[in-house]
């Protein structure tokens, strides 16, 4: 199979909105009204019903079978996507998910009616911890972002706690957009440090930084193996560097899927981390969601976990309350049907098989990384762990052709493009992360297809500027977008 | 036992390929001292103490059924909990439809040339939000309806340039108002509270005088509020002064199917949980938020919005839209630091609505108020009261039961759960206090049953 | 290669000033709106607002980029330019004229006169390049 093979040479259904495949007075799902007097209410009670559609149920599953059929999804094709670590999500999690003994529990339930539930959270939350070499873990966050805010709130709650008042947090220039914006939120202002030249933190520029904010510094905030997918190697030090301010090391997980069972964030001096059951533990992204972004810490910071924690006394699980604790950072217990997905993947594998995971990312990487820089220029020549990064300055230099016209290209060869102008580091960035759930046979496909972009570009026979052609829609007009806002159905001119 | 697909032949032939001699070569960077100590231990007690190797999908099935097994669910229990999440019939096609691949295991639709059916989804999932709460503006979702109220105090303060000052009316659920506090917690002191009245509502003499010292930029209440009570947004907004914002946390939307929407009442931002409608309650969560407001305040809006457009061929499409309010851009200034929306549960509620349709929208919400009316009527006339019962309510309240420990302990021995206990919640007021909530599922004899079992 | 015309004075951010007696007529530079891309959207002070030398005035938006708008003066916005509201393109179009923002009565009017003249800001942007 060529990858030209692509994405639209098949059959695909035009559909409008589901709004426009109502009719009035069409019955869609039928409720059984119980047998009691059926009332309205007579006060505030709604004057003109909400528009729904009214639409019979194969209309239903047509409309939404039709819109799948429109979107690239890892069943469909590799998905070298960096950084978010798209890899396959085995249905055995999803089994297991839909268990009517997990989806039927209410949060409230007395303890003793939910012993299975608080058991599953107690368990993965020790084995998230056991994994990355910490004390404690909390799966209550409901994705990476509020997991960095979590933790960068107890780490203010564990500085005040020891009177100190801080303002700092030191994020090194490639690291992801989300890092600053939680700062901001966990009311400390972001300081941007510079990476060597390398691709990774040089104790100098920690040295710099603390011997001018002192410690007015309360965390350095890092991703290791970094956004370059270069690993972190003066770690501990840097570690050292802040814990002789009292400053704390927060690491950012998102890459952990390269180096499970062959470094642990604990043993690299790292006091608190958040990482993503829908990366590293596969469960599935959802076209955005939902996700579960634990925190897991050193023994010094669990006072501060958020309230309420799951303990285990005389073999009952039940729930307690910490004085220091920075509260509730969301609803309930967290993405719990998240939680089940993540611990069925965990123990399909064990110790062992989470190792290979990462093993096999790594060497799928760099297999792929050998294959491409015979053409692409690479964002940086020190090893690669999961993901590489490529830069498009030989391209640019021989048409012109920018990395978004190959990202946009690679989609007419069936490839969701990679992560691209990320990290900012690196002029035109395309971050490639192939996941080890992709076969050599794939990456080699995968490889082709950049390479054959790359050699119309080196022959000047295209710059891509209409790129995607095969795809179901063709370019689509985001300024239009954007000038001329449509955000519901009745934004529409009339 | 996972399935990768890399054999010994091929992890040679990488390494050759790679110009490496083994995997070693290949995090040679991680100092040694690091790579020593990296292996960890899975410890499952009783059943796995050291798991090595993994599970067979065999194992698997029989270790989590077994789980699972160990919490108290239907019908061997019968629940009458609710409290902003609630119990609902799910039609079929939501699970099967969710499953699909293309929509579980697709991304972030970035890429809007290959994402168009997660972007035709929300797109009609801000309709379907915006027709409900009777707002002009909805977001693509947030992660839950207390990180959205959160967020909508968040956008408040960044909308009035002076006065950051948040009131929060202490009859909002718990929950809300201890994550709305740890949001702000990075920030100087913002949140006050508005007591509620003797009869659980907003008390307005509070409101007033809150109003006067602290010049709020917006007000949180909800709709009904944690006692079920509907509160009178509209006259509630004629107390505020134009510079402060009613910001309304619902905790139950599908109340919108039979009662006035806060669009209509003068609420500014509408949010919530919408998760009763598609969702099942699974421990609480996933769930999804929703956010909408008034159309001044979209460049303010957190989280994603999709847009329609056309394509190069003149088709209408659908992109993310309005991205420069985002963190990837936006970095340190963005409106929020949010990445995710929650783009599958979302799309759970558009498919539940769809099919539920504009009637029978309306008739979840008959049902739910006709059960709760049938309830209220029986306890009232086996002498159970409510603890506020002036106010108007859709489908909860709290009843006042004497001696409520005994009866509460009888109950789970029957294996009832008849409500949420406020004591731990709410205070020492509510002692013998206890939320009753109905849903659909239930049916006569069943509330019957539970009426007799608070009353024998 | 970007175009940058005489008589008006430039900022390191890119926004241009013509000065007419105690008048500034502030907005963008072809520069600028070139490296923005299609700009869709402009959010400006009102009229009667002050605004400060070097502090942030307003917002210009394109699909994947955001900036701060720096005023090169200070003084009370007298007039804005409303068409640009609803037509941002405009920018685009003719940053110099249809495209200019607001107009600012300034105190001070020896204000901009530390900015860059059209050479020097010719140099700085081939620098930028």
């Amino acid at each position: 199979m060529k990858p030209q093979s692509g994405a639209t040479s098949c059959l695909m259904l035009r559909e409008g909105t589901i709004f426009e495949r109502s009719t009035p007075e069409r019955k869609g799902f039928q409720l059984s009204f119980p047998e009691v007097p059926r009332l309205t209410p007579t006060t505030f009670s709604r004057t003109e019903p909400a528009e729904l559609p009214e639409v019979a149920e194969l209309q239903v599953v047509r409309h939404f079978t039709r819109l799948s059929s429109w979107n690239y999804a890892i069943d469909l094709g590799t998905f070298p996507l960096g950084s978010c670590t798209m890899k396959y999500n085995p249905r055995i999690n999803e089994e297991m998910a839909a268990l009517a003994g997990f989806c039927d529990v209410h949060p409230e339930l007395p303890p003793p009616f939910c012993q299975g539930s608080l058991r599953l959270i107690f368990q993965l939350e020790r084995a998230l911890a056991e994994i990355v070499g910490l004390d404690a873990c909390t799966l209550q966050p409901a994705a990476g972002a509020l997991g960095e805010f979590t933790g960068l709130t107890m780490v203010r709650a564990f500085h005040e706690k020891h009177g100190s008042h801080r303002k700092y947090v030191l994020v090194p220039e490639s690291a992801h957009g989300t890092n600053p914006a939680s700062c901001i939120l966990a009311g400390y202002q972001a300081i941007t440090i510079k990476v060597g030249p390398e691709g990774y933190m040089t104790t100098a520029s920690v040295e710099d930084a603390i011997s001018k904010y002192g410690r007015d510094i309360a965390a350095l905030m890092t991703t290791n193996p970094n956004t370059l997918g270069v690993f972190e190697q003066n770690i501990s030090h840097i570690a050292e560097l802040l814990h002789g301010i009292g400053a704390q090391l927060i690491m950012d997980g998102a890459n952990m899927n390269a180096i499970l069972g062959i470094a642990k964030p604990g043993d690299m001096g790292v006091d608190v981390m958040q990482y993503n059951l829908h990366k590293t533990f596969s469960t599935p992204h959802g076209g955005g969601g939902p996700g579960a972004g634990p925190v897991a810490c050193r023994s010094h910071l669990i006072p501060f976990l958020p309230n309420p924690r799951i303990v285990h006394k005389a073999g009952i699980y039940d729930v307690e309350y910490l004085p220091d604790s920075i509260g509730k950072v969301k609803g309930a217990f967290g993405n719990f049907g998240v939680m089940v997905r993540a611990l069925t993947y965990i123990m399909n594998h064990g110790s062992q098989g989470l190792r290979t995971v990462s093993k096999n990312a790594v060497i799928n990487a760099n297999y792929l990384r050998a294959q491409l820089q015979k053409k692409y220029q690479l964002g940086t020549s020190t090893p690669h762990f999961h993901e590489c990064v490529l830069s498009d300055s030989r391209q640019i230099q021989q048409n012109g052709t920018k990395t978004l016209q190959i990202a946009k290209a690679l989609m007419d060869y069936g490839y969701h493009p990679p992560t691209v102008y990320f990290p900012l580091t690196v002029p035109g960035a395309m971050l490639i992360e192939p996941t080890e759930t992709e076969s050599l046979q794939e990456l080699d496909q995968l490889a082709e297809a950049f390479l054959e972009i790359a050699a119309r570009i080196e022959n000047k026979e295209d710059t891509f500027e209409n790129a995607p052609t095969k795809t179901f829609v063709g370019k689509v007009d985001e300024v239009g977008a954007a000038r001329k806002l449509i955000l519901s159905v009745d934004d529409r001119p009339r | 036992m996972p399935s990768l697909p890399l054999t010994p032949d091929e992890e040679k032939k990488a390494y050759q390929t790679i110009g490496v001699h083994s995997f070693d070569d290949l995090i040679a960077t991680i100092p040694p001292k690091i790579r020593e100590t990296a292996q960890f231990h899975l410890q499952f007690e009783p059943e796995y103490p050291d798991l090595s190797d993994g599970l067979s999908e065999h194992e698997l099935r029989n270790f989590f059924s077994q789980i699972a097994n160990c919490n108290k669910t239907a019908p061997e229990v019968l629940h009458f909990l609710g409290g902003g999440i609630y119990d609902n019939v799910i039609p079929a096609i939501v699970n099967q439809l969710t499953l699909r691949g293309e929509f579980l295991t697709c991304y972030t639709p970035y890429q809007p040339e290959i994402s168009q059916g997660t972007l035709q989804a929300i797109f009609e999932f801000q309709t379907l939000m915006c027709r409900i709460t009777g707002m002009p503006l909805s977001n693509a979702s947030m992660y839950d309806g207390a990180t959205a109220t959160a967020e909508a105090v968040l956008m408040a303060q960044r909308l009035s340039s002076k006065n950051k000052n948040v009131l929060v009316s202490n009859n909002i659920l718990v929950d809300y108002q201890n994550v709305i506090k740890t949001f702000l917690s990075g920030q100087p002191p913002s949140l006050f509270e508005v007591l509620y009245d003797a009869a659980g509502m907003l008390n307005r003499e509070h409101l007033r005088k809150q109003l006067e010292t602290h010049q709020p930029c917006a007000l949180v209440v909800s709709f009904p509020n944690a006692f079920g009570s509907l509160e009178d947004l509209r006259s509630i907004k004629s107390e505020l002064p134009s510079s402060c914002l009613l910001i309304v946390c619902v905790p139950d939307l599908s109340a919108l199917s039979i009662f006035e929407p806060p669009g209509k009442l003068g609420a500014d931002i509408v949010v919530g949980e919408a998760q009763q409608l598609g969702t099942p309650m699974v421990f609480g969560g996933p769930h999804v938020g929703f956010f909408t407001a008034r159309k001044e305040y979209l460049r303010q809006l957190p989280g994603r919005i999709v847009g329609e457009t056309t394509d190069a061929r003149g088709n209408p499409c659908y992109t993310l839209t309005l991205s420069t309010r985002e963190q990837h851009i936006r970095r340190d200034k963005a409106t929020s630091n949010i990445c995710t929306n929650q783009g599958l549960i979302a799309l759970r509620t558009t498919i539940y609505l769809s099919f539920l349709g504009k009637r029978g929208f309306q008739t979840l919400g008959e049902i739910n108020y006709s059960l709760f009316e049938y309830l209220r009527k029986s306890l009232a006339h086996r002498g159970i009261h409510q603890k506020f019962p002036k106010a108007t309510h859709y489908r909860e309240a709290v009843f006042e039961i004497p001696e409520l420990e005994n009866k509460f302990d009888r109950c789970l021995q029957k294996n009832i759960v008849p409500g949420i206990r406020l004591r731990d919640k709410y205070g020492p007021d509510f002692e013998n206090s206890l939320l009753i909530t109905v849903n659909p599922k239930h049916t006569a004899k069943q509330l019957d049953f539970l009426v007799e079992s608070l009353t024998s | 290669m970007a175009s940058v015309p005489g008589g008006l004075r430039y900022t390191k951010e890119h926004e241009w000033v013509l000065m007419e007696d105690n008048i500034a007529t502030i907005g963008i530079t072809d520069f600028a709106q070139e490296s923005l891309g299609d700009v869709t959207y402009i959010q400006l002070p009102k009229e009667g607002e002050m605004i400060s030398k070097n502090d942030p005035f307003g917002v210009v938006e394109s699909v994947k980029a955001v900036s701060d708008l720096y005023s090169p003066v200070t003084g009370r916005v007298i007039e804005v330019n409303q068409p640009l509201l609803d037509a941002p393109e405009l920018v685009n179009q003719d940053p110099y004229s249809d495209g200019w923002m607001v107009k600012v009565e300034v105190k001070d009017t020896s204000d901009a006169e530390d900015l860059m003249d059209p050479g020097s800001y010719k140099e700085y942007i081939e620098e930028k390049g």
